[in-house]
């Protein structure tokens, strides 16, 4: 009974529409990291104040260097309906970004990030190939609440974050584009953005999950007024220390984009949804403040998941540097 | 089948604001009120070359030569940017060949006219599978 009482529970689920069963799911999550019972263990540590954050408390600077290398499987249209690429088609990227940290004052941690993209797309009737800078991005992260101690009242780690993104990355200009769903050199306008984040150790467990909202100026990168929707990015991730030196993580991501704006029309069917799990391993040498990792991320190629964007693999390695 | 039936369907389904065809008859009307442009794509919308039939019925009384002056496409999320490489002229209704929308997704295609003396444009939505 109590098996075919759990079917029937997740059949129900499975039969709500795309959006309920994300918010459902979302809610799940939040609630999960939020009324998780209290750490077993201390959470002190020299782990940074949050998935965001590239500092300890105990640091000043960080710099990391990432490259990584994207295929696409396939491109959803604005119904969620998937094209896979052909075995003569081909979308791929690779990438090199620069991250660097400084915490002034302690308790504030400003991020940069710049980037460099080489991509490619071909199919029967069309190639491209294109290599640029991408947009230059700066974060203020603060850390309002540290995660309660155990004899406290559970509470995770809180902190909030600004966002500026400066379209430094190649814009579209007569004949050139930006890339698709995986790469963008550019997106051609400024944005504005700010995030959320909350992070709770359950043992040795660590959860985290955030959440970034931005807003998007108007452009004129395609020669004409122009205006992208706004976007919101949910992320929920959860890391396991396997040994002092390394652990393993694994995330669940969201991304929702508003429909555009084209010479003051807003262009229905034009927002885009964007799924994605990544899991990925990280040593570290706390006594030399090196750390590095490497990972894999899939935007899977289920029809319905995703929509006006790529479904897409990618490896990634990262190696950094705290003091 | 009577030939008006696939123009009724597209005016209807475009009048809802439900998601655009990927074959049949487009119906709409230019930003400037002028004429309506009844554009049939040559078979269905597809990934790469399309070639398109586009006929003009005047709106406004003075509306008498319609031009047209280009065809382009765009994908303005990821800035992807088409254009018909021909448009014959030589009878109506005029064909355009050569638009390559080379992108799975939605594309907003643009006929840019002249209506007499008159700049004038039409806009849609082609869903390209």
């Amino acid at each position: 009974m109590k098996s075919k009482g759990s079917f029937a529970r997740k059949q129900s689920f499975l039969s709500l529409p795309t959006t309920r069963r994300l918010r459902r799911f979302g809610q799940l999550l939040l609630f999960g990291v939020i009324l998780s019972r209290p750490a077993a263990a201390c959470p002190c540590s020299d782990d940074p104040g949050g998935r965001g954050f590239m500092t300890t408390t105990a640091e000043t600077y960080s710099a990391a260097l990432s490259v990584s290398a994207r295929r696409s499987l396939g491109q959803f249209d604005a119904h969620g309906k998937l094209r896979r690429l052909a075995a003569t088609e081909l979308e791929a990227s690779e990438e090199l970004l620069l991250r660097l940290a400084l915490r002034a004052p302690r308790a504030l941690e400003w991020q940069t990030e710049l980037g460099a993209a080489s991509y490619r797309f071909h199919t029967q009737s069309f190639a491209e190939q294109r290599r640029g800078l991408g947009d230059a991005a700066l974060w203020g992260r603060y850390q309002l609440l540290e995660e309660s101690m155990p004899h406290e009242p559970p509470w995770p780690a809180l902190s909030v974050a600004g966002l500026l993104r400066a379209p430094l990355g190649a814009v579209a200009s007569q004949q050139s584009s930006f890339g698709s769903g995986g790469v963008q050199l550019g997106l051609g306008t400024w944005e504005l953005g700010g995030g959320v984040e909350l992070q709770r150790s359950l043992g040795q467990v660590g959860l985290w999950w955030s959440a970034e909202f931005a807003y998007r100026l108007a452009d004129q990168a395609l020669g004409r007024p122009r205006k992208l929707g706004p976007r919101a990015d949910l992320l929920f991730g959860t890391n396991l220390p396997l040994a002092d030196w390394l652990s393993a993580s694994a995330s669940l991501a969201a991304r929702f984009v508003g429909e555009v704006s084209l010479s003051g029309h807003t262009l229905e069917g034009t927002g885009e949804r964007l799924l994605s799990v990544a899991g990925a391993l990280s040593a570290r040498d706390t006594a030399r403040g090196f750390r590095s990792s490497v990972g894999l991320s899939l935007d899977p190629p289920f029809e319905g998941l995703s929509k006006n964007t790529t479904a897409a693999w990618a490896l990634n390695a990262t190696l950094g540097f705290s003091r | 089948m009577p030939a008006f039936l696939p123009a009724a369907f597209a005016a209807a389904t475009l009048a809802c604001g439900a998601a655009p065809s990927t074959e049949g008859t487009v119906i709409a009307t230019s930003q400037g009120g002028l004429v309506q442009a009844h554009v049939e794509f040559e078979g269905a919308v597809r990934r790469g070359d399309n070639a398109l039939l586009v006929d003009f019925v005047a709106l406004a009384p003075a509306a008498a030569m319609v031009q047209l002056v280009a065809i382009e496409a765009l994908m303005p999320a990821h800035g992807h940017r088409a254009s018909a490489d021909r448009i014959s002229i030589d009878a109506s209704p005029f064909r355009a060949s050569g638009l390559n929308l080379f992108m799975t997704g939605r594309w907003q295609v643009e006929l840019d006219l002249r209506v007499d003396e008159t700049e004038d444009f039409v806009s849609f939505p082609v869903d390209v599978p």
